[in-house]
Order: C-alpha cells, then sequence, then structure tokens
C-alpha cells in the first residue's frame, strides 16, 4: 500500500495529463477525498483550485460551488498560507454561475455578490467582473432597466488583472447588443471574435451559437450556415455547452435539418440530464421542443432513438411502463419512440424550468421565452447544410 | 563614396532578434538558405536560356560543376577574434541587386513587411544577412553576378551602425558570393568549430548541395549522405534497419519501427518513427520539420494528425506555407489535406501490421493503447479493427476488449475509478465482469461501439447496481435476518445510507458498501457546509432540490460472513446497533471516504464503547 503522498502525487501526475473531462473531475474529487482524510487542508485547497477550475469549463458549475465554498472558509482561516487573487479570480466564475440554479434565492445571489464586491474592494480591484456578471444575470432575467444601467457601470470601470479575459468581455458585449436587438452592432463587436484574433476556452463556442438565430431573422442565410458549421465542430460535446447546443438545435430545426439536431439531441441528453445548473437545461429543451415540434409537422409520428436509460417516457412502444428498478439492469439500446410522447416530456419540462426561474426572480422572462418561440415558426425554411458534421 | 540607410538598423536588427529569429545561431540557417537560394537561382538561370538564346549557351559552356557551399573557420589568437567565411557558387548579385535589396529592407520596418520582403531572392538575402549583425559587428560581402561574363567583382562592407560601403575590387573572382563575419564579443561559442558543425548538421543536414567545413588541415563534408529516405536500398527490412539507426542517431531513442511517410499534397515526404514509450496526452511528442530541405522547426505543431502521439516524426516539406512563428504552418485546406495523408500512411502501416505480423500489431498496441484508442475514435476503419485489440482494465484484471467481449453475455461498465474500485473485487469474486472505462477516450469509445453495434447490450452502470447482481436470500434466511435488516436501516438513515442483506463473495467481507454519484455529490456537499461560513452554507443548501434515493449510500450486508451471521444471532439491540454502526464507519474509512463531523462522532463513540465493554470484561481489583 503506497503512502498518502504517493497516492496523491499519482493523482496529481493524472490529472496534469488529462484534458478537462469527467475523469479529470473524478480523479480530483478522488484526491480531496482523501486529502481530507489525511486533514491536509494544504494539499485538499490546492486540489480544489483545479477542481474548480475543470468543473466550471467542464458544465459541473455545483461542484465548483462546493469546493469553492470550502475554500473560501479555509482562506479565511488562514488568509496568510493562501493566494488571494487567485481566489476572487475563481470567485467571479462561482458568483456568475448562481444564477443558473433556481432554488438559490435572489437574496442569496446579491448577498455573494455583496461578499464578492467587498472582497475586491478590500484588494484594490476594480468591479468590472462583477458588473458583467451583474449585467448579464438582469438579461436572462430580460430586465432592461438593469441591463441598460449596469452596462454603463461595467463599461466605465477600469480595466485590471482581476478582469475576465478580453475575449469573453466582447462576447458579452455581443450579447449585449444582440439584446437590444442591434444585430450590426452585434456583429461589429463580434467581428475580432470571428476573424479568429479574440479567442479563449469558451469564445468563439459561445458567441457563434447566440448569433445564428439574429442572422436567420434577418435573412442572411449563408453567414449562419458558415457560422452553425465552425460551432458544431468546435463544441465538442463539452457538457459546458448544453445551452449552445439548445441553440444550434433551434438553428437546425428552423432550417429543417432534422436528422443533425437529433444526433445533438441524442449525444448531449445525458449530460443534459445530469446538469445540475437548470438555466442551461432550459435552453437545450427549448431547441429540442422546437425540433421535434417541427420533426412531427413534417408528418413524422415515431423516430428511432437512444435514450438515457433513466428518462421514462409514457407510452413509447418499446418502454417499459411500470418501470422499476430492477429494468436498469436491461438497457433498451435504441428503441422507438413516438414523437408525441417525447414532446410531452420535453415541454413539461420546459414549463416545469420556467415556472421555478420565473417564481425565483419574480418574472415571467423563462414562460415568455417558450411563449415567444412558437412565432418562429415563420422563419421556418429548408436550408441544405454545404457539409455534413459530426 | 560612402553611403547612409534610410532606416534604423539597430531597430531592424533588434525587430530581427525579438520578432523572427528566437536564438543568435540562426544566422547559420540564414547564411544557408541565402546560399541554396542563390545555387537555384543559377540553375533556374541556365535552364532558361535552354531554349537556345545565347547567354544560356555561354553560361553553360562555363559552368559545368557548380552547387557548392564551403564554410571556413578562422580561429582566433591572442590578439584577435575568429573570422567565419561563407562562400557559395551561386548566382551572385549585381550592384544594382545590391543597392536593391538594400532598399527592400529599408521598407520593412515592421515585422510584416519583413515577412512579406522574405518572398522574393533579394529580399530573402537582405534579411538573411541581417541576421548576421546579431554575431557580428561588420559584414563584409564579395560578390560576383553570373548573369554576364564581364560582371565586376563588388564588395560590400556594412556594419551595424548603419552604414556601408560599396567599392569594386580590381580582381576577378568565381561567379558567386562571399560572406565574412568577425567574431563579435560574447558571441565566441558559435565560431568554434565543434559547434560550428553541430549547427550547420542541425540546419542543413538534408541539404541537396554539398556543404564543406574547413578549418585549417580539416575538410568535412556536413551532409554526405543527402535525404536518408530517398536513398535506394536492396531491401525494406535494410531500409528500415538504415532509418532507425537515422533515427538513433537524431533523437537519441531506439525507436521500435520506422513508418515512411508521404503525400502529393504539400509534397511531403519523411519518417514516422514508432517511439518506444508511451508519451502522454499533455505531453505530445514534437516533429521535426524541414522546408525544402532545410530545417523550419524541432516542434512544428499542426502536420501530424492529433491522435498520432505514438509518433516522431521527420518531414520535409516543399509546398506548404509556414506561419510567421515558423513552429506551424497556414491552416489552410492544403495543410489539411496533407495531415490526412499522414494519418492515412499511418493508419495503413498499422493496417498492413495488422495483415502481416500481428503479433508485432498488439505489441504496439499495447504500449501505445492510448493514441490508438484516439485513432479509433476518430476514424470508423481504425475502429472496425483496433477496437477489439485495445486493453481495458476489467474486474478480472487487464484484457483487451475482443477478450472481454467473448467472456460475457453484456457488456457492463463503470464510468468513474473510484466507482470501479469500490466494487471491482466484489464483482470480481462473483464472475461478475465489469470494466472500466474511467481513462482517457474509454467512454466515448464504448459509446461508439454502441452505435456501431445497436443489438449489443452495453450496460452503463453506478456502483449500487451490482447489489442487484449479488445473490438474494431465501424466504428462511429473510426472516431470521429480518430484524438486523430493520434496525440496520433505522440506524443509518440518518448518515443517508441504505442497507439490505445477499449473499456474495468472497466471505471474509462482512459488508459492501457502495456509494454512486448523486450520493456522493450529497457526502461532498455535507463536508463543505461543515467548514463554510453561513452564507455559503445556506446557498449550498439550496443547490439542489430536497434529497431524493439517489443520494443514499448502499450498505450491503454478507449473509455469508461469519460475522454477519453472529449479528444475525444477536438479540441486544444495542449492541446491534453499535456494531452495525462501526461496520458503516469502518466501510466508509476502508473506501476512502473522509468521515463528516456526524461519523466522526459515530467512531469515537464506538471506539470508546468497545473500550468500555472490553475493561467491563476484566473483574475489578481492589487497589
Amino acid at each position: 500500500m503506497s503512502s498518502f503522498l504517493d497516492q496523491i502525487n499519482q493523482i496529481i501526475d493524472q490529472v496534469n495529463k488529462l484534458p478537462n473531462g469527467n475523469t479529470k473531475i473524478g480523479l480530483l474529487e478522488e484526491g480531496i477525498r482523501l486529502a481530507d482524510l489525511h486533514q491536509r487542508e494544504d494539499i485538499g485547497y490546492e486540489l480544489r483550485e483545479e477542481l474548480i477550475e475543470v468543473s466550471t469549463f467542464w458544465g459541473a458549475p455545483e461542484k465548483a460551488l462546493l469546493a469553492f465554498s470550502w475554500i473560501l472558509a479555509e482562506y479565511d482561516r488562514n488568509p496568510d498560507q493562501y493566494d488571494l487573487h487567485h481566489l476572487l479570480w475563481q470567485y467571479k466564475w462561482v458568483i456568475a454561475s448562481l444564477d443558473d440554479f433556481p432554488h438559490i434565492s435572489l437574496q442569496q445571489i446579491d448577498q455573494a455578490m455583496e461578499d464578492m464586491s467587498r472582497r475586491y474592494k478590500e484588494s484594490g480591484l476594480g468591479l468590472r467582473p462583477l458588473y458583467k456578471i451583474a449585467c448579464e444575470h438582469a438579461m436572462t432575467r430580460k430586465d432592461r432597466e438593469k441591463v441598460k444601467y449596469f452596462q454603463k457601470l461595467w463599461r466605465s470601470e477600469k480595466i485590471d488583472h482581476g478582469n475576465d479575459c478580453s475575449a469573453c468581455e466582447r462576447d458579452s458585449q455581443v450579447s449585449y447588443y444582440l439584446f437590444v436587438n442591434d444585430l450590426e452592432r452585434a456583429l461589429k463587436a463580434a467581428e475580432p471574435i470571428l476573424s479568429g484574433k479574440m479567442k479563449c476556452g469558451e469564445v468563439p463556442h459561445v458567441t457563434l451559437p447566440e448569433l445564428l438565430l439574429p442572422l436567420l431573422r434577418k435573412k442572411e442565410i449563408n453567414l449562419a450556415v458558415d457560422y452553425y458549421l465552425w460551432a458544431a465542430k468546435i463544441l465538442n460535446r463539452d457538457p459546458d455547452f448544453i445551452a449552445e447546443y439548445g441553440k444550434l438545435m433551434t438553428f437546425l430545426a428552423l432550417t429543417s435539418n432534422f436528422k443533425e439536431g437529433i444526433k445533438i439531441f441524442e449525444k448531449m441528453l445525458p449530460a443534459v440530464l445530469e446538469a445540475k445548473a437548470l438555466s442551461r437545461r432550459f435552453t437545450f429543451q427549448l431547441g429540442a421542443s422546437l425540433l421535434f415540434h417541427y420533426l412531427q409537422d413534417s408528418g413524422k409520428d415515431s423516430i428511432s432513438l437512444r435514450l438515457p436509460q433513466e428518462l421514462k417516457l409514457s407510452g413509447s412502444k418499446g418502454l417499459d411502463k411500470n418501470g422499476t428498478e430492477t429494468d436498469k439492469a436491461k438497457k433498451i439500446p435504441s428503441q422507438n419512440v413516438q414523437i408525441q410522447s417525447l414532446i410531452d416530456w420535453i415541454d413539461n419540462d420546459l414549463l416545469h424550468l420556467a415556472k421555478l426561474f420565473d417564481e425565483r426572480n419574480g418574472t415571467n422572462a423563462f414562460r415568455a421565452e417558450i411563449d415567444e418561440a412558437k412565432n418562429l415558426k415563420d422563419l421556418c425554411c429548408v436550408i441544405p447544410l454545404k457539409k455534413e458534421e459530426d | 563614396m560612402e553611403h547612409q540607410f534610410r532606416i534604423n538598423l539597430q531597430g531592424i536588427i533588434d525587430l530581427l532578434s525579438n520578432n523572427l529569429y528566437g536564438e543568435s545561431r540562426v544566422f547559420i540557417r540564414e547564411l544557408l538558405q541565402n546560399g541554396v537560394d542563390a545555387i537555384q537561382a543559377r540553375s533556374q538561370l541556365i535552364d532558361k536560356g535552354a531554349d537556345g538564346s545565347a547567354l544560356g549557351d555561354s553560361l553553360r559552356d562555363n559552368d559545368i560543376n557548380f552547387g557548392h557551399l564551403k564554410i571556413e573557420l578562422i580561429p582566433g589568437n591572442s590578439g584577435s577574434l575568429p573570422v567565419l567565411s561563407f562562400v557559395d557558387d551561386g548566382i551572385g548579385l549585381t550592384e544594382e541587386e545590391v543597392h536593391r535589396f538594400l532598399a527592400t529592407i529599408g521598407q520593412s520596418s515592421k515585422t510584416s513587411n519583413l515577412w512579406k520582403a522574405r518572398e522574393n531572392f533579394l529580399g530573402q538575402f537582405g534579411i538573411g544577412l541581417l541576421s548576421c549583425f546579431m554575431v557580428s559587428e561588420e559584414i563584409v560581402v564579395i560578390t560576383r553576378s553570373a548573369r554576364s561574363e564581364d560582371a565586376p567583382t563588388l564588395e560590400w562592407k556594412g556594419r551595424s551602425d548603419g552604414t556601408y560601403k560599396i567599392r569594386v575590387l580590381n580582381y576577378s573572382i568565381e561567379p558567386g558570393t562571399q560572406v565574412y563575419l568577425n567574431c563579435k564579443p560574447g558571441c565566441e561559442s558559435m565560431f568554434e568549430l565543434d559547434e560550428l558543425i553541430t549547427n550547420l548538421v542541425y540546419y542543413g543536414g538534408l541539404l541537396p548541395y554539398k556543404i564543406e567545413v574547413i578549418s585549417g588541415k580539416k575538410r568535412q563534408i556536413i551532409n554526405p549522405e543527402g535525404i536518408p529516405w530517398h536513398q535506394e536500398f536492396p531491401s525494406e527490412t535494410k531500409k528500415i534497419e538504415y532509418l532507425l539507426e537515422y533515427g538513433k542517431k537524431t533523437f537519441d531513442v531506439d525507436f521500435i519501427d520506422a513508418i515512411p511517410l508521404r503525400s502529393k499534397i504539400g509534397k511531403v515526404d519523411g519518417v514516422a518513427f514508432v517511439l518506444p514509450y508511451a508519451p502522454t496526452v499533455a505531453q505530445n511528442p514534437t516533429h521535426r520539420v524541414y522546408l525544402k530541405q532545410m530545417l523550419l522547426s524541432e516542434k512544428a505543431e499542426n502536420l501530424v494528425p492529433n491522435w498520432a502521439f505514438f509518433v516522431k516524426c521527420i518531414i520535409n516539406v516543399n509546398d506548404l506555407r509556414p506561419t510567421a512563428s515558423r513552429e506551424s504552418f497556414y491552416e489552410d485546406e492544403k495543410l489539411q489535406k496533407t495531415r490526412e495523408a499522414i494519418g492515412d500512411n499511418l493508419r495503413n502501416y498499422l493496417f498492413h501490421l495488422h495483415r502481416t505480423q500481428p503479433d508485432r500489431l498488439r505489441r504496439v498496441i499495447q504500449l501505445h493503447n492510448l493514441s490508438i484508442k484516439a485513432m479509433a475514435l476518430e476514424n470508423d476503419d481504425c475502429f472496425h479493427m483496433f477496437m477489439d485489440l485495445l486493453t481495458f482494465e476489467t474486474s478480472k484484471g487487464n484484457m483487451t476488449f475482443g477478450e472481454y467481449r467473448r467472456s460475457t453475455d453484456q457488456i457492463r461498465y463503470v464510468t468513474q475509478l473510484d466507482a470501479f474500485r469500490q466494487i471491482a473485487p466484489v464483482a470480481a469474486a462473483q464472475q461478475i465482469q465489469i470494466l472500466n472505462a474511467g481513462y482517457v477516450y474509454e467512454e466515448a469509445l464504448l459509446e461508439k461501439y454502441q452505435a456501431l453495434h445497436p443489438d449489443d447490450e452495453l450496460q452503463k452502470i453506478q456502483p449500487s447496481d451490482l447489489s442487484h447482481d449479488l445473490e438474494d436470500l431465501s424466504i428462511e434466511e429473510r426472516e431470521k435476518s429480518h430484524h438486523l435488516a430493520q434496525l440496520a436501516d433505522v440506524v443509518l438513515q440518518p448518515y443517508h445510507c441504505m442497507t439490505q442483506i445477499r449473499k456474495f463473495q468472497p466471505d471474509d467481507l462482512p459488508v459492501l458498501l457502495t456509494i454512486d454519484g448523486e450520493a456522493e455529490f450529497r457526502r461532498d456537499l455535507d463536508r463543505s457546509k461543515e467548514v463554510a461560513n453561513e452564507l455559503w452554507s445556506s446557498i449550498m443548501d439550496h443547490l439542489s432540490p430536497a434529497a431524493s434515493i439517489s443520494t443514499y449510500a448502499q450498505l450491503c450486508f454478507n449473509y455469508r460472513n461469519p460475522l454477519v451471521k453472529r449479528l444475525i444471532s444477536i438479540r441486544d439491540k444495542e449492541l446491534l446497533r453499535r456494531c452495525i454502526e462501526m461496520l458503516y464507519v469502518q466501510s466508509l474509512l476502508l473506501g476512502h471516504h473522509p468521515l463528516d463531523a456526524k461519523e466522526m462522532k459515530l467512531l469515537n463513540r464506538g471506539l470508546l464503547g468497545l473500550i468500555e465493554w472490553g475493561l467491563n470484561q476484566i473483574p475489578m481489583k481492589d487497589s
């Protein structure tokens, strides 16, 4: 039996060699458990910092949140032992994700933002990242007044090393112009991103999908297809991008590319069901809903799909209606699914999610988004994709 | 007559050394490049004349044999620093051309312009020459053009302060160019013979023209063999042997095989050496790339497919455009097709091994499991051919996917190492085979297998699913152990743990604790909450909706275990409770699960209780 430190070193060695993904997250969690077991807070701290980074960018912000609240408390107990700037750098990721969990109250989010703001001020950092987050939260809630207010604060605040990277900042500006329906300025702002001059781990991944619908509205078909193909190539099944996959499905549904849309749905659904950041699930399901509604409109009743074991639809052929615990052992690889039952499940899920968020936010923004999606039908067209991308 | 540069030469030199050149030894590459370009220009001149023009005829008559670079080192002595001369018998320069190349440099005050200037012969010549100022304060160029028989011999003397002089010499040299460099203090090592030869071989070892180094009486050809993979061999085996030796000489690695590479697109050829060790995902091997036989980069990035990290390549490229950094090529369609062609070469090699030397293939796959896994994921043909040969960890030890598939009715896998560790020993004892897909690419490979074989049943399981496969109790056994089952549930409920009783191997294992992903998350959450401040603790409370069944751990008692049998016979509820608690805590510790505050209390209370109980067995003596 190797010693504790040998085991930790082995884990760190493997972690360093791995790309982001569930394997890496699993290893880090194991390392953290070992460190906790041996009461080595210093090692636990370091591994948690790494876990925060990986899980933030691999679609598991809830894991980042757990790890972050631990290191925040540990930092406060022993402030001389740890790197404050790194802590503050990661703080903004965690704060940005709070909005995605509908059971966390607005009051709690505000308090957390106050805490972050206090710590930033105390260490002499500007509040630019905080205003950016506040602005993004306001956009999700469709609160125009607040969006404008924070947009102004954000733009006038100094740029320092506590900031998001320039590509992320630029992307957020693009989102703002799209929010105010100014596609022209959005495209102009996006130019350095679209020409590849500005990029990072999340950009252009998040920028491209959000441009698709506005481009379709303006009949910029070729550009939309190009950006779709580009996005499909780089999203790389990263569960961090399930909302982006939702936007791709919306695009595919509107352009009658059902086959590609179903591929995405099948591929990403397991990650969607596991995701605890439910606002992303909402965006995914919104795209899925359009996809299957339009597919049904095109005359299809049923399709063959591979669905995750835990998903139980009612009334579908090939599914055990009285699904009990034991039929977990029987996986049905591919099943014939009634599109209507799929739509029922998706739309119920959407309504449920919208209710959670709207009740928490005290608005009806999510519900309104579902209703608005119904009006997209006018945009439906048939646009073949130039190349098939897997 | 004295002229003045119209530019800040020092600025340009700084620009060069900071932006274009990483290290000062590149002046050697630049001088070699100039020599090669000049020789090629001279050949073109003759070819152009081959249509019968008088110029061509006269040139052919006079210059039967050229294409030779001579580098001479005159070592310094006590009073002087060494001098280096580079002599080529290429096209040479006319006076007008000398002025023109300087003008080209004069316009190049930005890095991008410098790169543009490189695209023609004169611009390249001038910029190449400028790099020499990194090692020499003064550069002397003596040149005579091959364009006409009566071309004068010119001397150009440039200094790094920005002045230069041109004069016509009163003697005649053979057509070509001679460059003389005086060692700058601090650059002595570049002017030592050994280092000079090393650098010449490094950059020009594959060049098609003879390169000779002279120092005193020593003479050495630095590229006697030309391109190793272009040579003729009596057999394929001899060729591979030769290439392996070349690989060893170049990288000091005993490679296990050499794969010739060729792509029509990009006009690319070379060798891929199969590494004798498995590199890691993050430390991809770098490749040595030559552009038209001149070394371009030691770590070219995007020429070889991503998945091919089982090889280290030496590649010569003729028709691809390098980026300014010279570490990669422009990502265009041509490059993409070239990369595909190199990928095909590598795949075909493996396919060939598959047909002709299956044992050898097995060894390569064993060694480079990860790279081949990446390859199989990327390409369907590779998947079909190699999936069965790839090694996976299973509850019965390492085996290939093919062996595993044949030995079980149902493919069952877990996707987390931690989950595998929990259940593997118990699964093995039950003869249940579980595949560990917790390493890179493995889950994706199994999903791909499922997609390609929709009729096979692949089952992704959670640790707790294993207990469904364990043997159930008979009705009598169930009745007998009913009180244990009931009490255990009640006792462990506060710890979010459900219990059951089954029969399983090995007999000496009293309980099996399984904690699925969701349950593990809840445990992590509880642990974070214990230390977090009030605000974050309350945020965590609201992270997920109320705990569901899936957040429960599972403790499965083994009816076959003697200890458990004795527990069943105990009627003292208090004692039984303590035993259940201790088995639970012990199984947590065995599984590397940190205890939360409640569980820690349980452990302490349990231990103290046992001590007390033990002491109570000893009759008290009067002190």
